[in-house]
């Protein structure tokens, strides 16, 4: 076995991964190199086991329980990360709110979105920008504090974005490449130390083709109904989430962003977090 | 007593149910309820009425303090204060 992570923090959980095949470890491995690392004793081990169910597959196991069976290719890489993300959302310590984060000198802006909204493309770019990354999927908002901690696990883009990024296409040559949709491995140079960043800014992103870049503020009690819509966890932490993205929503200023071009958007978000410093 | 009967009482002192919890934004309120898992935007004037939903004061002492705070005295609002109450509870936001 090829241990892949050792031990990833997972909003809270300590989680051990180990690969049978090294092939399979080669190309999974860069896809969570950024996750933060735990001291704490493992709680969960993950499996992901090569020819485990007597075929060519692969099977993915959590301890003795068996997730899922005969993944092939790429299908290996998905069920793992959404499996990892299925694990990351049983945290009581965060509310997980379904967004891209982005930071700049420890200064956070989250971007709330439901899928399709251009979320994963708009991050992708401010990384290219040399924003910090700190998800493109889950905002894990302290529930003490309100304040986002990282959760740095591969981007995923659609095929729509990949002629924005032809750069960043992955190795094809990999039985795991999947033209449909691309896993971006994060740089290190992106990835900020696991600690908490304070929100300077909250904003709904939406890509609409053609459309002049505006951003709109959004009063608070709308914005706080807003982020909770999009909370993965909301209902089962109640009122702690509650007040946690209260407390959120009253400190930093919040914005619907629609845009048709990256460039105004990234400036857009750049004017925010300038806008956000002390 | 029935629902019905109890939201006209009024001798009743409304106060937040347990499962309610609340953020302030300036004069306005979210009012979160575990129960129905809904949440409420109160404006000023529904902000007003529910702070003074506590427990302690009745239909009458909520809409004379109202009408007090906002600086009208009208028959309207203290018909507007009791049909406030009234939908707080229907919403399952008090006990």
């Amino acid at each position: 076995m090829v241990p892949v992570y050792q031990s990833m923090d997972l909003l809270g959980m300590s989680v051990r991964v180990e690969v049978s095949d090294p092939a399979t470890a080669l190309a999974l491995g860069p896809l969570v190199r950024c996750m933060p690392a735990t001291s704490e004793p493992t709680s969960r081990t993950i499996r992901l086991l090569k020819g485990g169910d007597g075929g060519p597959g692969s099977v993915i196991y959590d301890g003795d329980v068996l997730i899922s069976r005969h993944l092939s290719g790429a299908r290996v890489i998905n069920v793992f990360l959404w499996y990892l993300n299925h694990l990351a959302l049983q945290t009581h310590r965060f509310a997980v709110v379904h967004a891209g984060a982005i930071a700049s000198d420890g200064r956070a802006v989250i971007l709330p979105a439901p899928m399709d909204a251009g979320k994963s493309t708009l991050v992708t770019a401010l990384v290219l920008r040399q924003f910090d990354y700190l998800s493109d999927e889950f905002a894990a908002i302290d529930l003490e504090d309100g304040r986002v901690v990282p959760y740095p696990s591969a981007i995923g883009l659609d095929a729509g974005s990949f002629s924005l990024f032809p750069e960043l296409k992955p190795e094809t040559s990999t039985e795991f490449y999947d033209p449909s949709h691309w896993y971006i491995a994060i740089p290190r140079t992106s990835c900020v130390p696991y600690r908490s960043h304070t929100v300077v800014a909250i904003v709904f992103p939406t890509y609409s083709p053609g459309a002049k870049c505006s951003v709109i503020p959004v009063d608070d009690p709308a914005a706080l109904a807003l982020v909770a819509n999009e909370t993965l966890n909301f209902f089962d932490l109640g009122h702690i989430a509650f007040r946690a993205i209260g407390m959120m929503v009253r400190r930093a200023p919040t914005y619907r962003l629609l845009f048709g071009n990256l460039d105004d958007a990234c400036a857009a978000i750049s004017r925010l977090v300038e806008a956000g410093a002390p | 007593m029935n629902a019905r009967r109890r939201s006209f009482d009024a001798f009743d002192r409304p106060r937040p149910s347990t499962t309610a919890s609340t953020e302030e934004f300036g004069e306005e309120l979210v009012v979160y309820c575990e129960r129905t898992q809904r949440m409420h935007c109160l404006d000023r004037q529904a902000s007003i009425i529910w702070a003074l939903c506590d427990g302690r004061r009745d239909l009458g002492s909520i809409a004379t303090e109202t009408t007090q705070v906002l600086g009208i005295d009208s028959e309207a609002l203290r018909e507007d204060v009791k049909k406030t109450v009234e939908r707080f509870r229907a919403l399952g936001l008090l006990r």
